[in-house]
């Protein structure tokens, strides 16, 4: 399963980025903040859009991590980090294409996009429906 | 630190005559006293501004604040209220936008911003991450909105800001001057842009990548925010009409009524509607969907025009309100040329709506033979002209010859020219009216006579009227509407939730949902009880503001043309509020708000709403 964005029916209002974060930390995360699982970018009123995680059949990050701490999920088949094996150091972040993986400022971990175990929010609240959950 | 959710407790002062910058932190008494948004910036104003300033001195104020729900995941907040003694009305004034700058100033730790004194050069204030300074605006003065966003992006080197900022119009002092956010959400109403023209403050712009909004309760929030999508994706109205239509159906609601406004009302229905409306809209002009912060109505639309005369026309809009002022009330019959004067009026910092009724309003003056084509610089300013309607448009910018009469807004423009023009002048206080009938609903009628805004419609509300909820036609019970509306538009106003839900959370008289909504994100408790005393407490600190400044009975009037002529056709035909109706209605009103019969809040009524400052100054 992956993330699929248009960005053409995008309106930008960031209610992505506000839910993945209120879901997971109980506040909504600065929209403008350069970490975070799902990010909004703000270019101009008609042309700001978000960033997900491609789960990348040959994944960057997962290749970057000399700990091995990012595997693939077997029922999902999404990308997670292992956070008792990661130690912070960033070559998932620095390997990344599209600047998906971040360290968390609270943990010092990488954290990324998990695809809610299946079930994402950002999807079910995206009323545009410019975010879809693909199969393959 | 403030004990409640929703906020991020402090307060930016900054003081252009002096360049001090401070912080203020929000106290638990303050918020409990008056919450948010609206009812901070009453009080701010009302304690802070001597009476009787001009609005354009050093001495006046601009409040910029926004409510708790800003910022956090409960859906359609994203607003900022912006308010200041109105240099169109002389009374208070707030007004508000959308787009993403409430709930990035909040992320970048502020609930709100006071600004003061007034500057020798141009500046503009950047606020990030719990900071403030401001920089030299020199090179901006005389820009467009769009080049001023371009401008303060390209000097920060940063995309992601949020600008609140004025155009020409603002600079120059045009009375209509408003604030425009994120290039294409208007502050429009009151001429708040106009005051920070005379402050010389170009722009605001914030960043926010720190500060983050607590709320007292994350699993309930959550849950009302569910109930709200869950009630919008079960609504077709909200859910398929607001991303299709946006505001735009109304033109044609009002049409079929018999009350839009045509020709500087001289009727209300247009024979060129079905030209201006929302499918116009959907066939010549909608490209996009957009949306402010954390909405998901997305009611915004971006259009672009690729042929004709008006080719390469791109505007965010145009919604009901402009359709109507740059539309209908000017009689033009071109949805194109509707969005290219909306583009401009965005562009400019202008408010539509008063800009295209004051233009209306000199075409009917051109149209009777007061004012000529000289008088007009050579315009052949007739309804339905839209190259002379873009014209005049421009020259109220510029403020060339009787254009800078035009520009101080039909009010004074009436009294400048004296004679009987004041009869074709749509006003109420000195704000020109929106597009909602002022005779063909009792209700609105005395709805805008004694909105503390003067012409507005975001106060006393039309909808419930219009879906025959309540007999538009009968005057009886319009005061006790009133007062049920005005009381959710208050807290509406307060929590800063879109108008767009408000009939989500209730529309006539205050429930249970008003105060889930406040306790869940604040924690402050309130009983529907004291959420209505709230209301109470704002709406009579908004009133006692204006009284302060004179008005009273007197000034809750409607315009001429409202209480002497009748709708000549149509649906409505007949339908007017003569003196003696109005008169009545604001009687039954005075005493169901304890008002004296002058209109002036009771000495027990303001203290009885803990405004105990306020009923000293009003009742010496
Ligand atoms: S929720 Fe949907 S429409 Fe809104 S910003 Fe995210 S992807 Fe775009
Ligand atoms: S984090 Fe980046 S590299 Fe890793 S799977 Fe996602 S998009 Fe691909
Ligand atoms: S799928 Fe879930 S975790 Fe991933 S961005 Fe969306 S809400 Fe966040």
């Amino acid at each position: 399963m992956k993330l699929v964005y248009d960005q053409a029916k995008c309106s930008g209002c960031a209610v992505c980025v506000s839910v993945c974060s209120f879901c997971r930390k109980g506040y909504v995360r600065p929209v403008n903040e350069s970490n975070g699982r799902i990010k909004f970018v703000y270019v101009n009123p008609t042309d700001s859009y978000v960033v997900v995680c491609h789960q990348c059949e040959d994944a960057a990050c997962a290749k970057a991590c000399l700990q091995e701490a990012i595997t693939r999920h077997s029922a999902t088949g999404t990308w997670m980090v292992h956070v008792e094996k990661c130690i912070g150091c960033g070559l998932c972040v620095d390997a990344c294409p599209y600047g998906a993986i971040y360290i968390d400022a609270e943990n010092g971990k990488a954290d990324k996009c998990d695809l809610c175990q299946g079930e994402p929010a950002c999807v079910k609240y995206c009323a545009a429906q410019a975010l879809k959950l693909a199969d393959e | 630190m403030v004990s409640y959710g929703g906020y991020c407790g402090r307060l930016l002062r900054v003081d252009l005559t002096t360049k001090k910058i401070s912080t203020e932190v929000l106290t638990d008494d303050f918020i409990r006293k008056y919450v948010g948004c609206n009812g901070f910036g009453a009080a701010i104003l009302f304690k802070e501004l001597p009476a009787r300033i001009d609005p354009f001195s050093p001495a006046n104020k601009v409040v910029l604040a926004t409510g708790p729900l800003t910022g956090t995941i409960v859906p359609c907040t994203p607003k900022v209220g912006i308010f200041t003694k109105s240099p169109l009305t002389g009374g208070f004034m707030d007004s508000y936008a959308g787009g993403h700058f409430g709930a990035e100033l909040k992320f970048a730790g502020f609930d709100g911003v006071i600004i003061e004194g007034v500057s020798e050069n141009p500046v503009w204030l950047y606020i990030h991450d719990g900071q403030a300074e401001l920089r030299d605006a020199g090179k901006l003065w005389g820009l467009s909105v769009p080049e001023t966003e371009a401008a303060v992006r390209a000097e920060l080197n940063n995309n992601a800001v949020h600008v609140a900022s004025i155009g020409p119009a603002g600079e120059r002092l045009v009375r209509f001057g408003c604030v425009m956010v994120d290039m294409s959400h208007a502050a429009g109403r009151g001429g708040v842009g106009a005051v920070l023209g005379s402050k010389k403050l170009k722009a605001i712009v914030v960043h926010g990548t720190k500060y983050s909004v607590p709320v007292a309760n994350v699993e309930a929030t959550k849950a009302v925010a569910d109930r709200i999508y869950q009630h919008i994706s079960e609504t077709p109205a909200l859910r398929d009409g607001m991303p299709k239509y946006g505001t735009t159906g109304a033109l044609k609601a009002n049409q079929a009524s018999g009350i839009l406004g045509t020709r500087n009302w001289q009727s209300e229905t247009f024979e060129h509607a079905s030209n201006i409306d929302g499918d116009a809209c959907l066939k010549e002009l909608f490209e996009k969907n957009l949306a402010c912060f954390q909405c998901p109505l997305r009611c915004v639309h971006f259009s672009r025009i690729k042929e004709g005369k008006y080719a390469g026309t791109e505007t965010i809009g145009p919604q009901y309100e402009t359709m109507y002022s740059l539309g209908s009330v000017c009689g033009i019959a071109d949805i194109k040329a509707v969005a290219k004067a909306n583009e401009y009026c965005n562009a400019m910092g202008m408010d539509t709506i008063s800009a295209g009724v004051t233009v209306a309003f000199a075409m009917e003056l051109y149209e009777r033979g007061i004012l000529t084509a000289e008088d007009l610089g050579g315009l052949q300013l007739t309804f339905g002209n839209d190259d002379a309607l873009l014209a005049a448009l421009e020259r109220i910018v510029t403020r060339s010859g009787v254009y800078r009469t035009l520009g101080e807004g039909t009010k004074r423009a009436a009294e400048i020219f004296g004679g009987e023009t004041y009869k074709y002048a749509v006003h109420v206080k000195g704000l020109e009216l929106a597009g909602h009938s002022g005779r063909g609903y009792k209700g609105m009628s005395l709805g805008y006579a004694t909105s503390p805004r003067g012409g507005s419609h975001q106060d006393m509300r039309h909808l419930p009227e219009r879906a025959g909820q309540f007999d538009r036609r009968d005057p009886n019970g319009k005061a006790q509407l009133n007062y049920d509306i005005t009381s959710t538009t208050t807290i509406r106003d307060t929590l800063n939730y879109c108008a767009m839900i408000e009939d989500v959370i209730g529309r006539v008289g205050l429930n249970e949902r008003h105060a889930e909504l406040l306790n869940t994100v604040t924690g402050l408790n309130f009983s529907v009880q004291d959420v209505q005393r709230l209301a109470d407490r704002i709406w009579n600190l908004e009133r006692a503001f204006n009284v302060r400044e004179g008005m009273s009975r007197k000034d809750d009037v409607l315009p001429y043309r409202f209480m002497n002529e009748p709708i000549p056709e149509g649906p409505s035909q007949g339908m007017h509020c003569p003196p003696e109706e109005l008169e009545r209605m604001k009687d039954e009103l005075y005493k169901l708000r304890r008002w004296t019969p002058e209109g002036i809040p009771s000495k027990e009524l303001l203290l009885d709403l803990g405004l105990d400052d306020v009923a000293a100054e009003l009742w010496p």
